[in-house]
């Protein structure tokens, strides 16, 4: 197990460094010039000439990248061009406002879908199965910016039950916390339980038609038993993989949901700072999520043995 | 802003106000206009209307409380030599700092930090004398050290120091006296003082500019507490404010919300308490809904609002050819944007708003597609071919939208254009730099039609290829002759005869395709009182609502 999860870490190294040099070079290679963004319509030839060598873009473009790279290894990954902020600092007010909007949002995702899954898997095309079917592909093709619109209008508009927009930090209002991020969490939800649900009630289905769990029910275990305890976890194998490939569609949801309900996380921080031009900036945002985003997944794939002892004994 | 150009969508938001810091740094140069909050009648009566003292009140203030402001973008940080204030910056700026001079209610700009500000018989000296006995918010004195070293900040700014080329120097003349010397008469220059270049900061937050930028002491109604860029600002009461009995709120904090939508969603939901919009539909929607105090910018007149127009490329083929840009400007049809789009903006023919003392009946090309058709007629019996072209915008759904009309009704003239959006700082490039054909742009909101001299002037039409703050590269000698008698004039007839004559030249050079000003509006909780009845020292009204700016320091909450 150490020794997959040294192979398996050795791995993302090559990832981490390539996609740190396809940031940088896309962002460096588009057109534009964040001089003229900061220094606005009134623009000198003196001026662009001073802040230009001020912030090192009139050096060639590797020299910047090595520069960059090292102080990034070092935890620092340069200043915003726009407001001298440290993007690490910005990053780190940021990510974890992401984080629990992220985790609420799978939290209730999986709270609604696996009861529902493992409920209608176990009585397939019956009343719970048919609905949650149907209300699953409705779930399923209604955009996030329409749901989050929608239940803005209901639920904050017009029954102000919950903010509107904003974020509350946990430390400070534990409550206010819940309430802020409740509606965007359920925005990014409702697109994840209508998949989540779907695929483990076939899992389910699958498993339950398996002999083991035939001699279970031989044996006179009570029902709820062997769904719960013998069917379930071997059933959560596609469940858990999609959770982390879905990491990267919920960052994307994320960019949305941050937007439509001014919430400062690491989707705003990056939108923002990519039209401002602050590369700096948007190289930070985009590494850490990439990171992040491959670090979940080589999790995901820690996981595995823990569920399935067969996948023990395989890699073993 | 629904249609802006970027986070500050630059046209919009960013242009005016980087256009206002460097044409001359000053809020008021943003804050277009002024008058009463009367009923709102724009061309297209679609603005709902609003009470005449909405947002005024006459009792007793209460003390205490917070107010939530959300704001149409964020800022990049709160010193004005480096970040690029827009409205958002200046509400900010005037919420932390004092400005040396501010407007009254009839545009003119009075004195506020400083006690006074006196030029000499050709304006060409401004003596500006402080307040005794007023204190940065770390303690320190606003003496003239402390001034001097702030202006110099500005002079020396890349970013603001363009707008002070004419100043020769800035000295002490005593403890409390700085000497503002220019290198030829500039009767306007107290207007400069009024926004960002008349901030005043603390000589701590310029021993490290950057540093200063992140953590403002001045000496405003209100002390800088914490900023979390993009998700709040806090400010909170300063004990010690030179106006004795103000603010009136224990603390204000200052919300971003970019999308309109969101922002308008916040404050029916009781997360903010105010905020502001240019967005039609949200002008139309609060003023209608009487659940909400309701202000707009739509009468005011006592400064130059920010106009809304297709700038030409005059120095670049087809374009300096006089026919075509007259055949552009009357193949284009105001009122079917104005119906269809900028149902709230009020339509024009000059930078000056018909109620500005500045404005005067010109003869504009207004539509006529069958003088545009004639026009192109002649142009290509000349010329042996029809012009054709890119006609840019940046990339907003509305502004394309708007834009794709545009191009349509050309079309009906017989004119083929090409839309191509841009993204935004390429887009501020390619002005500079001339590289464009046709392309939407929005500025010269202006407190004094001087701070738009370096946008007019044929001294800053570059050729092709160099930078030029006059974008549309017109070189009209008559403009700068006008521009020049206009800054250096002692005599206010003759100033006015000045720009009046600019608005004749630039109907009849056509380097902008004139389309509306922008309508702001502001709206608040029934309990937010006062929000637009600012004063100046000695009570007196200051410059009401313009450009949905929200000044916190006369507010109380009810």
């Amino acid at each position: 197990m150490a020794g997959l999860a040294l192979r398996k870490f050795l791995l993302l190294i090559p990832v981490v460094f390539i996609v740190s040099v396809a940031t940088f070079l896309l962002l460096n290679l588009l057109p534009g010039n964040p001089v003229y963004l900061i220094l606005g319509p009134g623009a000198t030839p003196k001026g662009v000439a001073q802040l230009t060598a001020q912030l090192h873009l009139n050096r060639p473009i590797y020299d910047r990248y090595a520069d960059w790279l090292w102080a990034a290894l070092h935890g620092n990954f340069g200043e915003s061009y726009l407001n001298h902020v440290a993007s690490s600092s910005l990053i780190k007010q940021a990510l974890p406002v992401t984080l629990e909007l992220l985790i609420y949002s799978q939290v209730i995702a999986l709270a609604v879908s696996v009861p529902l899954g493992v409920y209608a898997a176990r009585r397939p095309g019956g009343w719970v199965d048919q609905g949650s079917s149907s209300v699953a592909f409705g779930l399923l093709a209604a955009p996030a910016f329409l749901v989050g619109v929608l239940l803005v209008g209901l639920f904050a508009v017009h029954w102000h039950l919950f903010p509107a927009t904003g974020y509350r930090h946990l430390s400070s209002d534990p409550g206010g916390n819940l309430r802020s991020l409740f509606l965007p969490s359920v925005t990014l939800a409702v697109g994840l339980l209508a998949v989540y649900l779907r695929l483990l009630r076939s899992d389910m289905i699958a498993t339950l038609q398996q002999d083991y769990i035939t001699v279970a029910r031989a044996k006179g275990l009570r029902p709820r038993y062997i769904l719960w305890r013998h069917a379930f976890r071997p059933s959560m194998f596609s469940l858990v993989t999609v959770i982390g490939l879905n990491v990267g569609a919920l960052i994307g949801g994320a960019f949305l949901v941050e937007v439509i309900f001014g919430i400062p996380g690491i989707g705003s921080l990056t939108l923002h700072s990519i039209y401002q031009r602050d590369y700096l900036v948007v190289q930070a945002c985009v590494l850490i999520i990439a990171v992040g985003y491959v670090l979940v997944n080589f999790t995901v794939d820690l996981i595995y043995p823990l569920l399935d002892p067969r996948v023990r004994r395989v890699r073993s | 802003m629904a249609d802006g150009f970027s986070r500050r969508k630059f046209l919009a938001g960013s242009s005016a106000a980087l256009g206002a810091l460097a044409a001359g740094g000053s809020a008021s140069a943003l804050l277009a206009a002024c008058g009463s909050s009367g009923t709102n009648s724009t061309a297209g009566g679609k603005v709902g209307s609003t009470k005449a003292d909405a947002g005024i009140s006459t009792a007793t203030p209460k003390r205490g409380g917070n107010l939530v402001v959300a704001t149409e973008a964020e800022d990049n940080g709160f010193n004005p030599t480096i970040a690029s204030w827009d409205v958002t910056g200046l509400m900010y700026g005037a919420a932390i700092f004092d400005t040396l001079v501010t407007i009254d209610v009839n545009g003119k700009p009075q004195p506020f930090l400083a006690q006074s500000v006196t030029p000499n018989a050709d304006a060409t000296q401004f003596t500006i004398t402080l307040r005794p006995g007023v204190k940065f918010h770390d303690g320190t004195a606003v003496d003239a050290a402390a001034v001097v070293q702030s202006l110099m900040a500005n002079v020396q700014s890349p970013q603001n120091g363009p707008a002070l080329l004419n100043v020769a120097g800035v000295t002490a003349g005593g403890p409390m006296t700085v000497l503002v010397s220019c290198k030829e008469p500039w009767p306007a220059f107290p207007t400069y003082l009024s926004g960002a270049i008349g901030t005043v900061m603390a000589p701590a937050m310029l021993v490290d500019p950057k540093a200063g930028n992140l953590k403002p002491v001045g000496s405003g109604p209100f002390v800088f507490k914490e900023w979390v860029p993009n998700d709040h600002l806090t400010v909170v009461r300063n004990p010690n404010y030179w106006q004795q009995g103000k603010p009136y709120l224990d603390s204000v904090t200052f919300k971003p919300i970019p999308d309109h939508q969101s922002r308008a969603n916040a404050l029916k939901a009781g997360d903010v308490d105010i905020m502001h919009t240019d967005d039609s539909q949200d002008v139309q929607q609060f003023t209608a809904n009487s659940s909400f105090v309701s202000i707009t910018d739509s009468n005011n007149s006592a400064t130059e609002r920010e106009v809304h127009f297709y700038m030409i490329n005059t120095a670049k083929p087809p374009f300096d050819d006089l026919r075509v840009r007259q055949a552009l400007a009357h193949a284009t049809d105001q009122s079917r944007i104005h119906s269809i789009i900028d149902v709230v903006n009020t339509p024009i023919t000059s930078p000056f708003s018909s109620n500005s003392p500045y404005y005067t009946a010109v003869d504009y090309p207004t539509y006529d597609l069958a003088k545009a058709k004639a026009l192109l007629t002649a142009y290509q019996n000349d010329k042996g071919t029809l012009p054709t072209f890119q006609l840019s915008t940046v990339t907003d759904a509305k502004d394309l939208q708007r834009t794709t009309l545009v191009q349509a009704m050309w079309k009906e003239a017989g004119i083929n254009c090409q839309v191509q959006q841009v993204e935004q700082s390429q887009y501020i490039v390619q002005a500079l730099l001339g590289n464009y054909d046709v392309r939407e742009w929005r500025q010269f909101a202006a407190s004094d039609p001087d701070e738009n001299y370096v946008w007019w002037s044929p001294l800053t039409a570059s050729p092709i290829g160099k930078l030029a703050l006059n974008f549309a590269r017109n070189k009209d000698p008559q403009i700068g002759a006008m521009l020049e008698k206009g800054r250096t004039s002692l005599n206010q007839a003759d100033r006015v005869s000045a720009y009046q004559e600019i608005g004749k030249r630039f109907a009849a050079d056509v380097p902008y395709i004139w389309l509306d000003q922008t309508v702001w509006l502001v709206t608040a909780k029934p309990n937010v009182e006062n929000f637009n009845n600012p004063t100046l020292p000695d009570g007196s009204p200051a410059l009401k609502m313009t450009a949905g700016f929200i000044n916190v320091g006369q507010i109380w909450r009810s």
